[in-house]
């Protein structure tokens, strides 16, 4: 199995202490809603390349969904699974 | 007062690593990462624990490693990716103790003596060790040991992703029964001089009579034979502190072989350039140089001498070191040259003064100098050059550099 990274546009918030969570995901140009962040812990996947990234577990549309956020590259993404070609 | 408990944490083909974490496509293959082929500098910097089964080894040159391994993949280095890393790592490390000293990119001495919060010295270097792998998917190699010397050896021993303990009760069984050229700071001159005399474990080392020792090595053999018997007490510096440098220097290995003295100048006075931004940055002066020329054969050879007066100039550091080369027998060409600036010291430490030393044309190349500085930090780097560097000085535009990294560690 390959795998591919898919780089999001997320919106998030920013609180007073610096700290910050996402709210809305947009994939294909629709929003999705974030209802809920279940878990936030800094993990490497290891299937993408990437640098340290914080790894979000969200509940969207009542479905458990990772997403993740590289400081490096200030950028959100989420992986795919995608046959070897 | 308490046993100490020191952590040596070695991080595993660091650079190769790094590399599979960036590309997971290289998971499960041989890779190495090695120098420019076209800067003449292609040789093996970092190799994967598949190309090191095949017998690749660092240092070796391309064409060698792909002849013992077909399959390997070379890759360029990506410097700023490893020093990104590093810090990352080192950030992992101050979650548990502030008494972190560096060895190299990927190397590291923790003091984990007064974390008893995060459990037993073995329990935090298991933590370690784990958090690496989840949070960088890098893989670490932990020697737990009561002092530093020891530690190292532990974290030499399994290899990769594991966690080694040797204590005061089983040292003699985990050491001393290794060769005397494990042991930090034996190199292969002092490897050959004890077994000259019969000794090649380090517990024959620490076995021999100290005045035998320090007769054969002098003060630094004092230092292994305490080393080798578990008695190393040297500390484990924190994290804020920065080791005052001792020498700064810039080396480069050449596009083309340098054939002439003029051509040998030119690459001296571009090397000094870049040193005496660098002493200036760092309010240094140098009160030696040193030179360091490798001929096509790639021998070595290394010539230094005492500057008249303490400077950052450039000019005075180039002038210097071609001074220095005048000694070079031309027998070879010259593939690659290093200047260093030794003996360093404050810019504004009072210096004692030469009696034949010429005070004016130093102040006068000083003022040149300074202006230079000047119109350079306004303009570029490029404004304002030599005539002389002016065209081709067959030097390719990424140099070598040395990293001003302790390669002693602290005591």
């Amino acid at each position: 199995m390959q795998y591919r990274r898919i780089q999001l546009e997320v919106e998030a918030i920013f609180h007073t202490d610096g700290s910050f969570a996402p709210k809305r995901i947009y994939f294909d140009e629709k929003p999705y809603e974030i209802d809920r962040i279940i878990r936030v812990r800094p993990y490497c996947p290891r299937v993408v390349g990437c640098v340290a990234p914080i790894q979000y577990t969200v509940l969207v549309e009542g479905a458990q969904k990772k997403i993740y956020y590289e400081a490096d590259s200030n950028t959100w993404f989420s992986i795919k699974e995608c046959d070897k070609t | 007062m308490s046993e100490r408990a020191i952590l040596h944490s070695d991080l595993n083909c660091f650079f190769a690593s790094v590399e599979r974490v960036l590309n997971p496509e290289y998971e499960g293959k041989a890779i190495a990462v090695c120098g420019s082929i076209e800067d003449r500098h292609g040789i093996v910097l970092a190799k994967s624990e598949l190309a090191k089964q095949a017998g690749v080894k660092t240092g070796m040159v391309i064409w060698q490693a792909k002849q013992l391994c077909p399959d390997l993949i070379t890759v360029k280095p990506n410097y700023e990716y490893y020093s990104k890393f590093s810090s990352l790592v080192r950030d992992i490390y101050y979650r548990f103790t502030d008494l972190v000293e560096p060895f190299g990119l990927d190397e590291c001495w923790l003091d984990v003596t007064n974390s008893h919060i995060f459990g037993t010295p073995y329990q935090i270097a298991e933590k370690i060790r784990t958090t690496i792998k989840r949070e960088l998917g890098l893989t670490v190699s932990i020697g737990v040991s009561y002092n530093k010397v020891f530690a190292k050896l532990g974290s030499d021993m399994k290899k990769p992703d594991a966690i080694t303990e040797i204590s005061r009760e089983n040292f003699r069984d985990k050491i001393w029964n290794l060769s005397v050229s494990n042991l930090l700071y034996v190199g292969r001159a002092t490897t050959k001089r004890l077994n000259e005399r019969g000794i090649f474990t380090i517990g024959e080392l620490a076995s021999s009579p100290l005045s035998v020792i320090q007769k054969m090595l002098g003060v630094n053999g004092v230092q292994l034979w305490h080393y080798a018997r578990g008695e190393d007490t040297s500390r484990v510096m924190h994290r804020d502190f920065v080791f005052p440098a001792k020498s700064l220097g810039h080396g480069i290995t050449c596009n083309a072989d340098l054939e002439n003295e003029e051509e040998v100048w030119r690459v001296i006075l571009q090397l000094s350039q870049d040193l005496g931004h660098r002493l200036r940055v760092h309010n240094l002066s140098a009160s030696g140089v040193k030179l360091s020329v490798k001929s096509d054969d790639l021998k070595v050879r290394q010539y230094q001498a005492p500057l008249e007066i303490q400077t950052q100039s450039p000019f005075e550091i180039a002038t210097a070191a071609r001074r220095l080369f005048k000694s070079y027998d031309w027998d070879k060409k010259v593939r690659a040259l290093s200047v260093t600036a030794i003996g360093l010291s404050a810019e504004s430490k009072p210096f004692q003064i030469d009696l034949f030393a010429d005070l004016e044309r130093h102040d006068k190349q000083k003022s040149i100098d300074d202006a230079v500085y000047i119109i350079r930090n306004k303009f570029g780097d490029k404004s304002v050059c030599a005539a002389s560097l002016l065209g081709n000085l067959k030097m390719p535009d990424n140099s070598e550099r040395n990293s001003v990294l302790p390669g002693k560690m602290f005591e």
